[in-house]
């Protein structure tokens, strides 16, 4: 009951702090995607350059966050900016995966007769490559918003915005008799939040794949 | 409003890859004249692939000229070249997220046609092809049937009405019969239109089907023998070609054979003073797209397709029958016959009554039995 | 806690692949993917004050439940991913199922259990760092007290051994995936 109590007093700063925490994540998700699908254009051609950014970016997810989240305080300071940084480099690798396994999964015959019946480059990539690889760069982005999920609580160390301050105010005060409501409310908050924004993931993928390709 | 049919002369056309040390095409020249069909055959890896594509430059060539209806294909833009070329690739390479009609009107989207010529245009080119424009237009490739895909790849190649057509194994991947049909279609199509297409094949019955003149390539694409199907089944140029035209032996046969010894076809009749819609509702009912008109006595005089029939009389409409064989013809003549006439020859008795047809599968049958027969004897 | 998540995670994945089970296992998946989605640090947190203790055991609890997920989804996509011709054909050569289990689901689906498991790790390192917010220890410690003193080196130190630590252990999976996986599919 006493949760109750504590949700419905909190109600206004609770929101708050979800918005903050979805907005902080969808927000980096997106810059991740305009970088991830970046190089995973750049690299596709290559299965050397391929290799290499997927080896790069795979090594960054093995970071254990709390470390990355350390060692940009040095550099960035405490706040939003360290908390941004590691949750785009965070958010990289499935994106460049998925943009590069997206791409080079597409039948060679389409992209042939794409350029045979007179597409350029720039147009056989946005018209054609870029549209049949997108439900995977999707899926990557997917994959992406649910770690960035985990990683922002943690943010809230580094002073980050979000829900990850519930769960630190309850273990600041343990032995209290809100310490459990705190974390609770953070820790069932983010499930939530990740749960409705696959949700949307969902929607979106519905309303931008085209009828021809979807499953 | 078909354009003018264009040539296509390769000279000394050369392709090397860095790094290998034999060329992928050597020295290869090739006039290739106005409305005709050549078609490249040979064992795959021969070259007879990057030959065809060095045309619309999807692969550059390193050395030697390409000019297309007198204009050096090398000096244009490749995408500006590529989109006055058609294109038809096995297994269609539609785009799959695009519909049948979007995938259609492509090439004139590139091109800057207004969208209502375009829509018209894609109705057009459906109806061709054989497909109706109501039902399919908005149907995704992966909605279609693979002999359909392939129609309306054909479709989207001739959508802007190019003068030339590349065609790379495009009925490679369906079924026998589907691909009989749609060789059949790519014939009558071309009655229409007189491009200039270039065909890539490795089967030669497809070849001997389908071309005007003939090259049988060998590696780095030399041209061991260009002819036409009849000169190189008659006379194959050597032990190579003799051996990919499958059996001198059998050949040689088809000039013993006689057209009495085989079982002849049944080609649908109609006499000459017939109404042609009555003729259409048979055509129909049968499913058949050809009728041989016959004059009072019998005779063969005219051949109509299904699209030929209007309300004007049998006897002035599709193309008159040019040749004929009787029962004593051998089939080597059946087989020359059948080349001018177009997949079938009728047969005629001694006063030149109908007896029935030659087709061009009934020949290729008997002589691939007759390979079988050579082989295991 | 490697040997507990695998002794667990397996052998559960396996029984919600067999035919009376399988009704439950989008239920498991469900809950594994929720529980996914659950951030580590709020489980860690949770656990240290529902039960009000301290010390080595409540960190490795929670992290071991934590790193099952991976392992526990893998083994069930894994077998299911597997050709049903395949298990068709050993039926019709007369293995009895549960031979068809041992002799090609299993060994078909090594590739990504142990994948999975590579997963786990570096998510069971990763958790570890955070060890130290309920008195765990770790290599977290090394960084907090960094930050807290100004004393970057300190920081850095603690937080390039934990990248190293994971990289290594990720780096130890991958040789595991290739030297246990089956060869003929290597």
């Amino acid at each position: 009951m006493a949760l109750w109590t504590y949700v419905t007093a909190r109600w206004q700063s609770l929101l708050m702090d979800s918005y903050l925490h979805a907005s902080a994540v969808v927000q980096a998700t997106l810059l991740a995607a305009v970088l991830g699908v970046g190089l995973g254009v750049a690299v596709y051609r290559s299965p050397v350059g391929s290799a290499v950014a997927t080896a790069l970016t795979s090594a960054i997810l093995t970071i254990p966050s709390f470390a990355l989240l350390g060692l940009l305080i040095p550099v960035l300071g405490l706040g939003v900016p360290p908390t941004m940084v590691a949750l785009v480099l965070y958010a990289l690798l499935p994106i460049v995966r998925n943009t590069v396994v997206g791409l080079n999964g597409i039948d060679p015959a389409v992209v042939d007769a794409a350029r045979g019946i007179g597409m350029n480059r720039l147009r056989v990539l946005t018209g054609v490559e870029l549209r049949l690889a997108w439900p995977a760069i999707l899926a990557g982005m997917r994959v992406s918003t649910q770690l960035l999920m985990g990683v922002a609580a943690i943010a809230a160390y580094v002073k980050g915005p979000g829900l990850g301050n519930l769960i630190f105010s309850g273990l600041s005060r343990v032995g209290s008799v809100n310490a459990v409501d705190l974390a609770l409310v953070g820790t069932v908050g983010v499930i939530v939040i990740a749960l409705l924004l696959d949700g949307v993931y969902v929607l979106v993928g519905r309303l931008t794949t085209s009828r021809g390709i979807r499953d | 409003m078909t354009d003018q049919a264009v040539d296509i002369q390769l000279e000394n056309v050369t392709k090397r890859y860095t790094g290998t040390r034999q060329a992928a095409v050597e020295d290869f020249s090739m006039s290739i004249a106005a409305g005709e069909i050549v078609v490249f055959v040979g064992p795959s890896g021969c070259g007879k692939t990057t030959t065809m594509k060095m045309i619309n430059r999807l692969i550059e060539p390193s050395s030697g000229r390409i000019t297309i209806g007198g204009a050096d294909a090398l000096s244009l833009d490749p995408d500006e070249l590529r989109r006055g070329i058609g294109y038809a690739i096995q297994q269609a390479g539609l785009f799959p997220h695009l519909t049948v009609g979007q995938n259609i009107g492509m090439v004139p989207g590139l091109l800057g046609w207004p969208k209502p010529k375009t829509a018209t245009r894609v109705e057009e080119m459906l109806e061709l092809v054989g497909l109706d424009a109501g039902e399919y237009r908005d149907r995704f490739p992966r909605q279609l049937s693979g002999g359909q895909q392939q129609r309306v790849g054909v479709a989207r190649a001739l959508a802007a009405d190019p003068p030339v057509l590349l065609m790379d194994e495009p009925f490679g991947a369906v079924d026998p019969i589907t691909r009989g049909n749609l060789q059949d279609e790519l014939l009558s199509l071309q009655s229409e239109l007189h491009k200039t297409i270039v065909f890539v094949t490795h089967d030669f019955d497809e070849a001997v089907k389908l071309g005007d003149r003939i090259a049988v390539l060998g590696p780095q694409s030399s041209i061991l023998q260009f002819d036409t199907p009849e000169a190189i089944l008659a006379a194959p140029a050597n032990d190579t070609v003799a051996g990919f035209v499958g059996a001198g032996a059998s050949l040689k046969q088809l000039t013993l054979l006689r057209v009495r010894d085989i079982e002849m076809d049944e080609a649908e009749t109609a006499t000459i003073d017939e109404r042609p819609e009555d003729v259409r509702a048979r055509l129909t009912a049968k499913n058949r797209k050809y009728a041989l008109v016959l004059d009072n006595r019998r005779r063969p005089k005219r051949w109509v397709h299904i699209r030929d029939l209007s309300d004007r009389p049998l006897g002035t409409v599709g193309r008159p029958v040019n040749d004929l064989v009787t029962k004593q013809s051998t089939l080597q003549d059946a087989l020359e016959a059948i080349l001018t006439e177009g997949g079938f020859v009728p047969v005629v008795g001694t006063r030149g009554e109908y007896l029935g047809a030659v087709g061009i599968d009934t020949v290729m049958d008997t002589i691939r039995k007759l390979r079988e027969e050579h082989d295991h004897g | 806690m490697t040997a507990i998540v695998v002794l667990i995670g397996v052998p559960l994945g396996v029984i919600l692949t067999r035919r009376w089970a399988r009704f439950a296992a989008p239920f498991v998946l469900a809950l594994a993917n929720v529980g996914q989605a659950a951030p580590a640090i709020g489980v860690l947190v949770l656990f240290f004050l529902a039960t009000s203790s301290t010390g080595f055991w409540v960190a490795v609890l929670p992290i071991a439940l934590y790193s099952l997920l991976p392992v526990l989804r893998n083994t069930i996509v894994g077998i299911r991913q597997v050709d049903p011709t395949l298990v068709e054909a050993g039926r019709g050569i007369g293995m009895s199922p549960s031979s068809v289990l041992r002799r090609i689901e299993l060994p078909l689906a090594v590739p990504l259990i142990l994948a999975g498991l590579r997963t786990s790790l570096v998510l069971a390192v990763g958790t570890a760092t955070l060890a130290f917010f309920v008195a765990g220890g770790g290599l977290g410690v090394l960084i907090d007290t960094g930050d807290k003193l100004a004393r970057y080196s300190v920081l850095i130190v603690g937080a390039v051994l934990a990248m190293a630590l994971a990289l290594l252990v990720d780096w130890l999976g991958g040789l595991a995936e290739e030297f246990l996986g089956p060869r003929g599919l290597r």
